[in-house]
């Protein structure tokens, strides 16, 4: 892994205020698009990129860089990742300051996340069983739908705990699947992809025993 | 560790793939259980990822003007350059211009099937694709935009039975450049 950068180690080890004042102001040279980067895509419009930007730049300065203090103490990941990370929660921290806690979109996120997930699962519908549901109401279909839900969110405890994480990402956070190899630390996409066709025909096979071989509610 | 979040550390090892062996489990589980640590993960990984692949433009951006400035140099001829016109089957990828690199299926594939996967490289975020099939004498048969890394095809609605196919990737990049992946063949058996 790197060292820590030397504007980094010149601002933490600064001799005097003046060093430190100097120190900052290249520190902020090559890490301010970083940080007004990140402020702009945690909000909209440019006062609040900016306010969000000067809120970072108050809470890094903070006893004596205690935050950037952090970096050296653990020093194993890539500094200007650690410094995306750190500045997205303390712009996070600024939304929840000025605005509070958002609503959660949790339940219908996760439903919306399930739904897709039923879809990759349940691909093959049988289009007899589908009439027929249709045709018994949506009563019927709203149970149905329960069942289902209940069905998997029990094979998806069964599954490891690596590949529901894969699932999780894939299908709720919708992240690229470059950005999941890298997380997952595979090599390549194309595994990401054969883990998820794995997984799913594991959630596929395990949803058949316990009776559910269609994706129709 | 934390015992409510993973530290920032630990955060951007995941977001890179640095993890040690030893933190590797404990930081997924926490990962798979905790959606705010894995918004900061994936957050980061496309941070890191965008940050990349503007570096490796920004290199082939200059190997491009040094590949134009000697190419063009003792020919100076627009003629010699590839017609806007080019049938797929001499479509080359172009010198100098991103490659776009592809995955599925490998060069020279024989498949059977109902359905083809094709899947390619990300180049970024708000890069559009387009993947485009020809015949094997270059007769363009179908394309489809995306803005996804992968496409399912059809094979009973989309190729002429059996047989050798041409295929490639465009992508037009966020900041209006293009990339584009070399042509590959594929063969469907019936």
């Amino acid at each position: 892994m790197a060292p820590p950068p030397k504007e980094l180690g010149r601002l933490l080890d600064a001799p005097s205020d003046l060093e430190r004042q100097r120190a900052w102001a290249r520190f902020l040279e090559r890490h301010s698009k970083l940080i007004l980067k990140v402020a702009h895509e945690t909000t909209q419009g440019y006062d609040g990129a900016m306010d969000r930007y000067t809120y970072v730049l108050e809470r890094l300065r903070q006893d004596d860089f205690h935050r950037l203090r952090q970096f050296t103490a653990d020093g194993r990941a890539r500094f200007t990742t650690w410094l995306v990370v750190v500045v997205r929660r303390l712009c996070l921290d600024h939304v929840r300051h000025v605005y509070g806690r958002p609503r959660s979109a949790n339940a219908s996120d996760e439903q919306e996340a399930r739904k897709k997930l039923v879809d990759f699962v349940m691909e093959e519908i049988d289009p007899e069983r589908t009439v027929n549901h249709r045709e018994n109401g949506k009563t019927d279909s709203a149970v149905r739908r329960k069942e289902l839900f209940a069905c998997l969110h029990e094979a998806l405890r069964a599954l490891p705990a690596d590949q529901r994480l894969t699932l999780k990402l894939r299908f709720e956070d919708e992240a690229p699947v470059s950005d999941i190899a890298k997380v997952l630390d595979v090599p390549t996409v194309f595994h990401v992809y054969r883990r998820v066709n794995k997984t799913l025909e594991r959630l596929r096979q395990d949803l058949e025993q316990r009776g559910v071989d269609s994706a129709a509610p | 560790m934390t015992t409510s979040h993973l530290e920032p550390g630990a955060v951007a090892r995941a977001a890179t793939g640095d993890l040690t062996d030893a933190e590797r489990n404990e930081v997924l589980a926490h990962l798979e259980a905790c959606a705010s640590c894995r918004d900061d993960v994936t957050y980061a990984a496309a941070f890191e990822r965008r940050a990349r692949n503007r570096r490796v433009l920004t290199v082939s951006s200059l190997i491009a003007a040094a590949v134009a400035v000697v190419a063009l140099l003792p020919f100076g001829s627009p003629s010699s350059l590839p017609s806007p016109d080019s049938t797929m089957a001499v479509r080359s990828g172009g010198e100098g211009v991103p490659q776009v690199a592809v995955y599925e299926p490998v060069s020279g594939a024989e498949l059977t099937g109902d359905t083809l996967l094709f899947v390619w490289a990300d180049m970024g975020e708000h890069t559009q694709y387009r993947l485009w099939l020809s015949t094997a004498g270059g007769a363009p048969l179908w394309d489809q935009a995306s803005s996804d890394t992968v496409a399912y095809v059809d094979v009973r609605s989309v190729l002429d039975g059996g047989g050798t196919y041409l295929w490639f990737v465009d992508a037009l990049l966020a900041d209006g450049g293009t990339a584009q992946s070399k042509v590959r063949s594929l063969t469907v058996r019936e």
